[in-house]
């Protein structure tokens, strides 16, 4: 009876054809969770990415506040320490977050420029003869030093990502000059 | 009867294919998005270098200007009388606010990305009419880099600064 029941009738799902039906989930399955897998990896390595770029522009901004003369030059990047200018404050250093280590420090270099300035003859500009014409105002281009008014702060941050990830950086780097405030 | 249940054989296969085409269609357009947003972090990674970048050169702008006020005024008095080309060199044509490539960008790199950078001043104007006591510095610097993806990313920093202009000259002799 049972015979008859499993093993003649053709309505049911042949072993084969389970079989078969297994290795095809298989086949689109193992793909897609090699995927999710690299993606998931891919996501936490932008996580800690992004947190380098807010940690650098957190220092960065930071350095930027602060008065032009509280850094001094230097060919050497300061690799620890804090630094306060009343409520602003960068350290530099390792720090642990998430369990991955980041690592600031921050480059002081002298930035050598050069001011092209068209300046005039006051005089001439001021001679109403010439009031309305600037060719008549003596107009010439002079180069100006301002190396020591101008400063360029490089924030760097290395991380490496969790497991056997490569050793990452990411810098910002922008330019201070010596403004008088009002 | 015989024939209908020969026609349910070999369904379970057929549902199977159609179910890992599905599968797989899904699976690349979830692979799609994370390329597409992978590639957008970079980017928004990389216009944050672009801003502190432009920031560098209106801080040199907005120095040179400090350092000679008076031969900006007159460039812009000279503007004013359709000669604006005194006003080109001090600020926009000034070699000193134009950078390409490696000189600018050399110290902002990263692990992901180091391609050159494009720099420049794109405007620096007084806004208001005031002439004397208060008046606003407009600055503009343009930022541009292209990315692996040979994508052109763009950066424009503005900068508004009030001044405080006082001649030297008396009021009567102005």
């Amino acid at each position: 009876m049972l015979k008859k029941l499993f093993f003649k009738t053709k309505k049911a799902v042949t072993l084969v054809e389970i079989l078969l039906a297994v290795v095809l989930m298989a086949g689109a399955f193992l793909p897609i969770m090699g995927l999710m897998s690299s993606s998931i990896k891919v996501t936490e390595q932008d996580e800690n990415t992004q947190r380098a770029v807010m940690l650098c522009q957190e220092k960065l901004n930071a350095v930027l506040q602060m008065p032009f003369d509280k850094f001094a030059v230097s060919t050497t990047p300061i690799v620890s320490g804090t630094y306060n200018n009343n409520e602003i404050v960068a350290s530099f250093g390792a720090q642990i977050i998430d369990g991955v280590t980041y690592t600031s420090s921050l480059l002081v270099e002298q930035y050598n420029v050069s001011f092209n300035v068209p300046t005039c003859d006051f005089t001439r500009k001021g001679d109403s003869r010439y009031k309305n014409d600037p060719s008549q105002w003596g107009f010439n281009v002079i180069q100006c030093d301002a190396s020591d008014k101008v400063k360029r702060y490089t924030v760097t941050v290395n991380w490496q990502d969790k497991g056997r990830g490569n050793q990452k950086f990411y810098t910002l780097s922008s330019l201070k000059a010596d403004i008088r405030e009002k | 009867m015989r024939k209908s249940c020969n026609l349910k054989r070999g369904s379970a296969v057929a549902l199977c294919l159609i179910f890992a085409t599905v599968l797989l269609m899904m699976g690349l357009a979830y692979s799609k998005q994370t390329a597409t947003s992978k590639r957008q972090t970079v980017q928004i990674d990389e216009r944050i270098k672009l801003e502190y970048l432009a920031h560098g050169v209106t801080e040199l702008a907005l120095l040179k200007f400090q350092l000679y006020p008076a031969d900006f005024y007159a460039c812009m008095e000279a503007s004013k009388l359709n000669d604006s080309s005194y006003l080109t060199s001090f600020t926009t044509g000034a070699p000193e606010f134009q950078f390409t490539g490696t000189r600018a960008e050399n110290r902002s790199i990263s692990s992901f990305n180091s391609t050159s950078v494009n720099l420049q001043l794109a405007s620096m104007t007084i806004l208001t009419n005031n002439k004397w006591n208060n008046e606003v510095l407009y600055i503009e610097a343009f930022a541009n880099y292209t990315d692996q993806y040979h994508k052109s990313i763009d950066k424009v920093v503005t900068r508004l600064v009030d001044l405080d202009r006082h001649s030297l000259i008396p009021q009567s002799n102005r």
